[in-house]
């Protein structure tokens, strides 16, 4: 596992309060959003401030946001390509 | 016809709370040496899912397990309004929201703590964890915020023509920041010493502070389940220590009541030097009846006296007066039929309450 992914679990776990989750109960490519880690709308407007605020990307597009944010790979992908 | 508002379910989490179990018992009295009386109850997951729990602050998982509680009580699923009343609102997220306010100079803000930090998180928790779209109103009226939302409930009964299962209750959270804002007022006590069960004793400035949340379920239809009838209440914004009496009395009279009629009298008393003073004439005036106090127990706050309710409404059904909160050693001569609680918040805020037995 990268550091930046492992780096992106861990402030996730941290940013929304996810209290009953460790590190390695979040898969890469599981789905933030779907039924495996069950973010909900609140958490999606977390992570944009996340990522502006670590990592200096800002999300406009709603649409984009939907694709970034899918997993963890997708979000370290993501910041991979634009930082 | 007249109707009567009855309180069919009752909930409370209060610092006489223990860390498994809500409700305050009679026998089992939390003791403190410092004038800081926070809640040790850690089993909100009997009612909330962790999920839902992950953004709660104090103060929300406390009124929706209390709203939630209450309502399991009374045996009802769904209110017909959810009204609460909270001093200071939600805290602690407010204190948080603001230091990062500061701190990232006004940019890139936590939406959460934003949304948790307003004072009408609680009520709106409540109606999410309910899924409720009944009418819900917070008031935030300092110490007569609890008082402001019971008033709302009794007129809704009194005047509308339908069925009412009615959540009402107070909430109020300590912050550190609340803590030194009110030491630098001398609204705590400054003895290094200092054991809560004394705190009458002190003859100082200040008091006891608290925190807690109390929901009741009041309707105007008596189930198997009533804990007494809320007959009236009365509130008076500011008041000289000398018309307590007579304000007493002429609410008693518009209840049809007098002095004499009263079994049983529950204050407000703190401990605090300045305002204690108001509570005197009632001490004297109802020295042949039980009286009975409680911030000694509970600390002060916005809200405590929604916590004097809950212990009015718990005496009225059991017929049992607890050692630990009496003021006098007078011992009830007959069925405590009709109780009245008086209660102010440094010379303002004066409210009575009157309960009666069903």
């Amino acid at each position: 596992m990268s550091n930046l992914r492992q780096e992106l679990k861990a402030q996730i776990i941290e940013q929304l309060n996810l209290e009953d989750l460790e590190i390695t109960d979040i898969n890469d490519n599981d789905e933030l959003f779907g039924d495996e880690i069950g973010l909900d709308s609140i958490d999606a407007l977390e992570l944009i401030v996340l990522l502006e605020k670590d990592y200096g990307i800002k999300i406009t597009d709603p649409k984009e946001g939907k694709e970034v944010f899918y997993s963890v790979e997708t979000m370290a992908t993501y910041i991979e390509k634009h930082s | 016809m007249i109707k009567t508002c009855y309180i069919n379910g009752i909930s409370s989490l209060s610092p006489q709370s223990t860390v498994e179990e809500e409700n305050f018992d009679f026998q089992q009295i939390q003791t403190f040496e410092k004038p800081v009386l926070q809640v040790a109850f850690k089993g909100y997951k009997k009612l909330i899912k962790p999920a839902a729990m992950r953004r709660m602050s104090k103060s929300v998982k406390m009124g929706v397990f209390t709203a939630a509680s209450a309502l399991i009580d009374a045996n009802i699923k769904e209110p017909t309004s959810i009204l609460t009343g909270t001093g200071m609102g939600c805290k602690q997220d407010s204190d948080i929201f603001l230091e990062n306010l500061l701190l990232q100079h006004e940019e890139l803000l936590s939406p959460s703590k934003f949304v948790q930090s307003t004072h009408n998180t609680v009520g709106g928790q409540v109606a999410l964890y309910l899924k409720s779209k009944a009418y819900n109103f917070t008031y935030v009226q300092g110490s007569a915020s609890f008082e402001s939302a019971l008033l709302d409930a009794q007129l809704t009964i009194l005047t509308e023509e339908k069925k009412h299962q009615i959540l009402v209750g107070g909430i109020d959270e300590i912050s550190e920041n609340t803590i030194g804002l009110l030491q630098l007022d001398q609204q705590i006590k400054s003895e290094t010493s200092l054991e809560n069960l004394k705190l009458l004793d002190y003859k100082s400035k200040g008091s006891i502070i608290g925190e807690g949340a109390h929901f009741f379920v009041i309707s105007e239809e008596k189930s198997q389940n009533s804990y007494a009838q809320l007959i009236d209440l009365h509130l008076e914004n500011s008041l000289a220590t000398e018309e307590v009496l007579l304000k007493t009395k002429a609410f008693l009279a518009e209840n049809k009541l007098a002095i004499a009629d009263i079994d049983l009298v529950i204050l407000g008393n703190n401990g605090d030097v300045d305002f204690d003073a108001y509570f005197q004439p009632l001490q004297q005036e109802f020295i042949e009846i039980p009286l009975v106090y409680y911030k000694h127990l509970v600390g002060e706050s916005y809200t405590a006296s929604a916590f004097g309710m809950q212990l009015g409404v718990k005496i009225l059904k059991s017929q049992h007066l607890p050692e630990a909160y009496r003021l006098n050693n007078v011992q009830p001569q007959k069925t405590i039929k009709k109780v009245l609680l008086y209660n102010q918040f440094r010379g303002k805020n004066h409210s009575w309450i009157l309960l009666e037995y069903v």
